[in-house]
């Protein structure tokens, strides 16, 4: 996938270029030959979509393309595992990453810092990592509730030496408070 | 236009993995019900009663109201929280008030090890029996071993301080030193799991008295359902030591042979079980039922005291 990717940034810098010159035009035209038919329809689409473009929509795009080429393998599979959660999404869990998103960019350089040196901690913790946490401080509070607060905590500690004395009373004396 | 798309959602993510998921509520819990109670000296924090109160047994219409706020991320966060109690006693056995105001902190050390640092401050006033009544102040931390599959251990450190003010004739101060270890057996979440416990207590009071030291050990098997009920289940025991001390209201005994047991130190031992359910009525309304029973021991004596609490409530959450 990363390499069909890869072949489609390049097919759309070579299919930029083509009225440029006429070498690479021979070529293209070779590697077109190559291609299937349903990758022709898909990169005819493709180059629909490209000569709608404005000029300088066209630059923006090339060098992303190019700065896509420049990263790494395991930079550019990172990136790819990325984008293939935020599609396994819901509806839901984007609008609500978009929200976060907008609430990010409202933070102050103070603000982001601060998240930056947390985040450093725990090492590119992502967003689903954060929700394990999140949980687990919810199961630690949940559990911290004993169900004997009354006993364990104050009230029955300290009761012996009065019913020590209690016992020690005549039991007429105790049956009279019964 | 798919690249714009791409390169959009991709950065979009990129930048998303930066922003930390952070969780903030507040939230309010007003509960009343009734209560019976027999042996409230046993379950109340006094050691000393007048005669006419031993075995005193009430009846009441408990009302609480508690607010707290948590905010949370991943790598911690606080709670505080207020809770006040009205135990409004029938049969002319008078009331118990108590207002609880605790602040806490929670940090995350790693994936695996959390901790809990609170400050407790409490004020209790009981007119049944008015030796019980105290104000608190309580340190405690609770440091929590959390596995995947949910086991865990919670080792928790608590210091207590009680001013025992209200009766006139018996003022006194306790410091309270608890160590308590949880240990919690696997399970999922929201599923039933096992756990039990053992803590080590030492109380030490400016009257000696009131000293002791104290071990307990329990079992629980919590988020059981029965039913449309789900709950709590479990059993402790606590095991009392004294020192031998005379107490300072004891009549002088005037040409008694000594009791060879009360020159010894001497222990008790409580026994106990507790079962609590909950059935949710609405969303945000559910009807509680409790019971505690136990009995407690001594060596001084072969009999035997039993003591026991019921209660229902419905709680309403807003």
């Amino acid at each position: 996938m990363n390499k069909m990717l890869a072949a489609l940034i390049l097919a759309y810098i070579l299919l930029s270029s083509i009225s440029a010159n006429d070498n690479v035009k021979n070529n293209t035209d070779i590697h077109w030959q190559q291609l299937s038919a349903e990758m022709q329809i898909l990169l005819a689409e493709y180059k629909h979509d490209w000569m709608q473009q404005t000029r300088s929509k066209r630059l923006q795009l090339i060098n992303q393309g190019e700065r896509w080429l420049n990263y790494s393998d395991s930079q550019r599979y990172k990136l790819w595992q990325r984008f293939q959660r935020w599609q396994s999404m819901s509806s839901q869990q984007r609008l609500n990453m978009q929200q976060s998103y907008r609430y990010f960019q409202q933070l102050s350089q103070q603000e982001h810092q601060k998240i930056m040196q947390t985040r450093h901690h725990f090492k590119e913790m992502s967003a689903e990592k954060q929700n394990m946490m999140m949980q687990r401080f919810n199961e630690f509070q949940q559990r911290g509730g004993g169900m004997m607060p009354n006993y364990s905590q104050k009230s029955m500690a300290e009761m012996s030496s009065m019913m020590e004395q209690r016992l020690n009373q005549p039991n007429e004396q105790k049956m009279q408070g019964m | 236009m798919i690249f714009k798309q791409l390169s959009k959602q991709i950065f979009l993510y990129s930048v998303l993995c930066y922003s930390s998921v952070s969780w903030a509520e507040v939230s309010t819990q007003f509960s009343i019900g009734l209560s019976q109670t027999n042996n409230l000296e046993l379950q109340e924090n006094i050691d000393d009663v007048d005669e006419n109160n031993s075995s005193l047994k009430r009846q009441a219409i408990i009302s609480n109201f508690s607010l707290s706020k948590q905010s949370l991320d991943y790598t911690g966060g606080y709670n505080l929280s207020a809770q006040f109690s009205y135990n409004k006693g029938l049969d002319n056995t008078g009331d118990i008030q108590q207002i609880t105001l605790r602040a806490s902190q929670l940090k995350a050390f790693s994936r695996y090890w959390l901790m809990r640092s609170s400050v407790l401050l409490q004020y209790y006033e009981s007119e049944p029996l008015a030796v019980s009544s105290y104000t608190a102040v309580q340190l405690e931390n609770t440091l929590g071993y959390l596995q995947d599959n949910n086991a865990g251990l919670d080792i928790n450190i608590r210091l207590r301080q009680e001013k025992h003010r209200k009766h006139i004739s018996d003022r006194y101060k306790i410091q309270r030193t608890e160590l308590k270890f949880h240990y919690y057996f696997q399970h999922y979440n929201g599923m039933p799991y096992w756990a039990v416990y053992t803590g080590f207590i030492h109380n030490n009071a400016d009257d000696k008295q009131r000293n002791f030291q104290g071990l307990n050990a329990g079992l629980e098997y919590r988020q059981w359902s029965l039913g449309s009920f789900n709950g709590t289940v479990g059993l402790q025991w606590q095991s009392n030591q004294y020192p031998s001390f005379k107490r300072k209201n004891e009549p002088k005994k005037v040409a008694e042979a000594p009791n060879p047991l009360q020159q010894n130190k001497s222990d008790a031992q409580y026994n106990m079980a507790h079962i609590r359910l909950i059935k949710p009525l609405k969303k945000s309304m559910d009807l509680e039922l409790s019971a505690n029973i136990g009995r407690y021991q001594t060596s001084r004596l072969s009999s035997n005291e039993n003591f026991y609490q019921i209660s229902s409530h419905i709680n309403w959450r807003f």
